[in-house]
């Protein structure tokens, strides 16, 4: 028994920043799914992210505050700003938007490289207190999962798949499509946020370089891999981008290099993703079928 | 009155680099309609291609230059060949090359980290000498003038090239509507390829200038570019080349003036407001929107 148990530690000492990581990808994706499955193609989590992270960082390095109180704020301040920007960016369409949302990540990403006295610039802050555990990032990411499961069947779910769908389609059936996108919009800021809360508070650090275009690409790429169709898509996508490096560990170098190459192939190749409720259910319609005629023959005729 | 001079013309030498490279993002804008983020990819590995035939092959700056913008024009092709070029076979959603070409640009530029061991290069000191020219009490030097000079030349090329030659005529048929040009027997696929490869080797072109100028070449300096090039294109308008010209100098100016009076701390920040601001208030830029082929 002690051996079983000492070898559990001895894996969660390799594997268990992977799952640490691997949550909080989890949870960032989700943010940017929100956004993603009412048809807007948007970066700015990543902005709502260094919001989140940073002022939990700032809050307890440079005021003494606890974690609870930096990331009541992140999260205050994300509901605040994206509340602010959320109206604005959204009346743009298409390119005109995926360009105002990195903007405004790299707006961000100025600020945090410039207000040295705040966010200590290119050196970013070092020092935040290590408090996160395991347990509060699972307990975070099943909170999560229980949302966006309630979410996906309510009204607010289905009005977000009809606009993806069918933007005109969806507001002639009297469906806000402005206000359903703000809404999805801001959603997504304060989960941005306390998932960038909880990674300072599991690294120990906050670095300006962590919230620029790597991260967009990691968070953009999970949502596209596991596709558009159903949230579980984001959370399979995101499960794979953060083991997938660590299965390639000789690999590490090029880890950006697979993810980029993930995402070009996906859109080509599997445009609606890995996880497709669709194809699920039809595979199983299928199997369904197989078995009640396989039952139908052993039937004696007549 | 001398400093605000000077910094028109710093901002000017600047700006027309800008140019070059967002004039190539505009009209691969204009005749495929995708905002092809790869180009930031092109731009740097036209600066690495300069610096590789500087410093490997030993060629001069007037030989340099011509096989760096030929090398990243035909990258340009490949990369829409790759990336592209499935999805228009697709009629995909409009947002998916975004997605694609975001995906080949991090895959170019880590793959330029890898090779350069994240090390930033410097061309070799003899290959532009640093000479100045005095008048009265402002300088200029002989980079800053190769910069005007060429971005001038290649803007006057292009826009002789579309409005006289037949294939430019036929670039901005495309522009205007793919399916009547090929109705009217223009060769489509050619002409894509032909406006990839114009739009690289501007961008090529502009890496090398860049890195010349700031005497650095690093795997990084696409993505501030693409940003830069992207708010010249918004300032100006979509699809419009005079637009994408005008809006670089602008920004070009304003980023020199920002750093004579400002210190240039918040430089990239007022870069980047003004573009979600021109967004806001004017998305059609400022230049209105004609596009390569409604306007002839």
């Amino acid at each position: 028994m002690s051996e079983i148990w000492f070898r559990m530690t001895e894996l969660w000492l390799i594997y268990g920043s992977v799952v640490q990581f691997m949550l909080i990808n989890i949870a960032l994706a989700l943010s940017t799914f929100a956004v993603m499955s009412t048809g807007v193609f948007s970066v700015a989590g990543v902005a709502f992210m260094a919001i989140g992270a940073y002022t939990s960082a700032i809050m307890t390095v440079r005021f003494g505050q606890s974690m609870v109180v930096g990331m009541i704020c992140g999260v205050a301040l994300s509901l605040i700003i994206s509340g602010l920007l959320g109206p604005i960016v959204l009346r743009l369409r298409g390119h005109y938007l995926a360009i105002a949302s990195l903007g405004c990540v790299m707006v961000v990403y100025a600020i945090l490289m410039n207000a040295n006295t705040l966010t200590g610039g290119a050196l970013g802050l070092k020092g935040v207190p290590v408090v996160v555990e395991t347990w509060q990032l699972i307990l975070f990411v099943v909170i999560l999962a229980y949302l966006f499961h309630v979410l996906s069947g309510s009204r607010v779910g289905r009005a977000w798949k009809a606009i993806r769908q069918d933007e005109r389609a969806a507001a002639s059936m009297g469906i806000n499509v402005f206000r359903y996108r703000l809404l999805a919009f801001v959603l997504s800021a304060p989960i941005a946020a306390v998932a960038g809360s909880l990674f300072v508070h599991l690294t120990g650090f906050a670095f300006p370089s962590n919230y620029e275009f790597s991260m967009a690409l990691n968070m953009v790429a999970s949502v596209v891999l596991g596709g558009m169709n159903h949230w579980l898509g984001s959370v399979l996508g995101a499960a794979i981008l953060s083991i997938l490096p660590e299965a390639l560990r000789s690999l590490s170098q090029y880890r950006e290099i697979v993810n980029g190459s993930i995402l070009v192939l996906t859109m080509i190749f599997l445009p609606r993703g890995l996880f497709d409720p669709r194809w699920l259910q039809q595979r199983l319609d299928a199997l369904a079928k197989a078995l009640g005629a396989l039952q139908r023959s052993k039937r004696p005729h007549g | 009155m001398e400093l605000l001079l000077q910094n028109l013309i710093n901002g000017l030498a600047i700006g027309s680099v800008y140019a070059i490279f967002a004039i190539g993002f505009t009209l691969m804008y204009s005749v495929l309609g995708v905002l092809n983020l790869s180009h930031a990819a092109v731009f740097t590995l036209g600066s690495f291609a300069g610096l590789f035939s500087a410093t490997t092959l030993h060629l001069p700056p007037y030989i340099a230059f011509p096989v760096a913008m030929i090398a990243s024009g035909m990258l340009a092709v490949v990369i829409d060949y790759l990336v592209l070029r499935p999805l228009r076979a697709r009629r995909a959603d409009p947002l998916a090359p975004l997605i694609t070409t975001f995906g080949a640009m991090v895959v170019l530029t880590s793959l330029a980290q890898i090779v350069t061991d994240t090390q930033a290069m410097r061309y070799p000191p003899d290959f532009l000498p640093a000479r100045m020219f005095y008048f009265g009490w402002l300088q200029i030097t002989e980079i800053q003038i190769t910069m005007i000079v060429s971005s001038v030349f290649l803007t006057i090329a292009l826009s002789l090239f579309l409005r006289r030659a037949k294939f430019g005529k036929a670039v901005r048929a495309v522009a205007v509507s793919e399916s009547v040009s090929l109705l009217l027997g223009i060769p489509v696929n050619r002409v894509i390829a032909l406006t990839n490869f114009i739009a690289g080797a501007l961008g090529g072109g502009a890496g090398v200038l860049i890195g010349v100028a700031f005497n650095a070449v690093v795997y990084s300096m696409g993505e501030n570019y693409m940003l830069k090039g992207i708010t010249a294109i918004v300032l100006g308008g979509f699809g419009s080349i005079p637009g994408a010209m005008i809006g670089s100098l602008f920004i070009g100016v304003l980023e020199s003036l920002s750093v004579g009076y400002g210190g240039g701390h918040f430089r990239d920040a007022i870069i980047f407001a003004l573009l979600v601001a021109t967004l806001i208030v004017r998305p059609q830029g400022f230049l209105g929107k004609d596009s390569l082929g409604q306007r002839s």
